[in-house]
């Protein structure tokens, strides 16, 4: 688990330290998405996935990689450029990252609208202020898939 | 993970997200998140417990009903542990020899006697995650045993020295996690990686390459050892024993 008070002090003080670095996101925007069953969803994920032929994540990496929804898990791999948190879980269930299955099943049992075509992964190693440009561009492709609603997971 | 959600958001997109450090989400405070007491790396709790990983989803999927915001919510139930937590058990794969002035033959000799166990575990799950620098498992441990004997590594196209090691280095961690995974029993993440680290020649190998790049003159192998090689917690018990 990843509560503080859980963690060595060395690990504590540098998770404490890094808050220091993630001020003057001064705004509250806030989008109003239709109800939970009507909504299209997309997976947004800062785990470094990709298809298995795409070209891998590199150091300090702003840029995001394409996952259609109807990717197999069979292609689906990580190349994360932190080595300090768990793979084991992602190498037994992709579902666990990117619970692409699950999400699907709520939109079967008819919980949320329906699933969006394309879901994007960028690698989480890196300054967030760099992020901007791609996360802006990225809004206007998930508009032009109908998405009402994205889910953010990290790792 | 909380800025994406500012950005997304602000370009008009509704976002809920998970958070896995609390405090770096009230820093940033973004427009609906749920805290989840689980490790890094696994945001949705445990694999293969769709029932576990479905009351996680809707957790932070009903954030999008929320009138209005900032949300930070608290998600009340822990990942269950695994038998081997409490057990102790690790992997029940010994190996024969043990590590000769050679590593890289020494690791081509592991990866051979740990191939009936990762066979195991990629035809149970019917996948693998090994395969990122598309080479075989036999020629990446090749090209990191040469790397350690003669300082140089034949890159991939387009690639530095160190991207080229970190998908190598990728590949080979991924084999074997995967082949201890497939012992009995549910996996366990710290088991894994303290029988990766301090038992296998793969282990010593990483940090045999970690020491090589702290001393590198170029700049792409003093990044890989800087963050994407060797755990911080793996470092730090290493430098204590």
């Amino acid at each position: 688990m990843v509560r503080l008070a859980d963690l060595p002090e060395w690990d504590r003080k540098g998770k404490l330290d890094k808050v220091k670095e993630l001020g003057g996101f001064d705004q509250r925007p806030w989008a109003k998405p239709p109800p939970l069953g009507h909504c299209r969803i997309a997976i947004v994920t800062t785990a470094g996935l990709h298809r298995i032929g795409d070209r891998p994540f590199g150091q300090r990496a702003t840029d995001y990689r394409i996952i259609p929804g109807d990717t197999p898990a069979t292609e689906l791999v990580m190349s994360h450029q932190s080595v300090n948190f768990d793979r084991t879980g992602f190498q037994e269930d992709h579902n666990v990252a990117f619970p692409i299955d699950r999400l699907n099943d709520l939109a079967r049992q008819g919980m949320i609208g329906s699933v969006a075509a394309y879901h994007y992964s960028f690698m989480g190693a890196t300054q967030i202020r760099d992020l901007e440009t791609k996360a802006c561009e990225l809004a206007g492709l998930l508009k032009k898939d109908d998405v009402d609603a994205v889910l953010l997971t990290p790792v | 993970m909380g800025a994406l959600g500012q950005y997304i958001e602000s370009a008009g997109v509704a976002t809920t997200q998970i958070s896995l450090i609390r405090e770096h989400t009230e820093a940033i405070s973004p427009p609906r998140a749920l805290w989840v007491p689980f490790m890094l790396g696994r945001p949705f709790g445990v694999p293969n417990d769709a029932a576990f990983q479905e009351r996680v989803l809707i957790a932070v999927l009903r954030l999008l009903e929320a009138p209005a915001g900032p949300v930070l919510v608290d998600y009340p139930e822990d990942a269950p542990e695994s038998d081997d937590s409490v057990t102790g058990r690790v992997c029940p794969v010994s190996f024969r020899g043990s590590v000769d002035d050679d590593l890289g033959a020494s690791l081509a000799r592991e990866i051979e006697e740990l191939m009936p166990w990762y066979d195991l575990a990629r035809n149970r799950r019917g996948r693998t995650t090994v395969g990122l620098s598309g080479v075989t498992i036999e020629d990446a441990a090749c090209a990191l045993g040469s790397f350690l004997r003669q300082n140089t590594i034949a890159v991939f196209h387009g690639l530095s020295a160190g991207a080229t090691l970190k998908l190598i280095c990728e590949d080979i961690r991924a084999y074997y996690h995967e082949a201890a995974a497939a012992r009995p029993g549910t996996p366990d993440a710290a088991g894994i990686q303290n029988w990766f680290w301090r038992q296998t020649t793969a282990g010593h190998a990483f940090l045999e390459l970690h020491k090589a790049c702290l001393e590198s003159a170029d700049e792409s192998l003093r990044q890989l050892c800087a963050t994407s090689l060797v755990p911080r917690t793996v470092l730090r018990e290493m430098t204590k024993t």
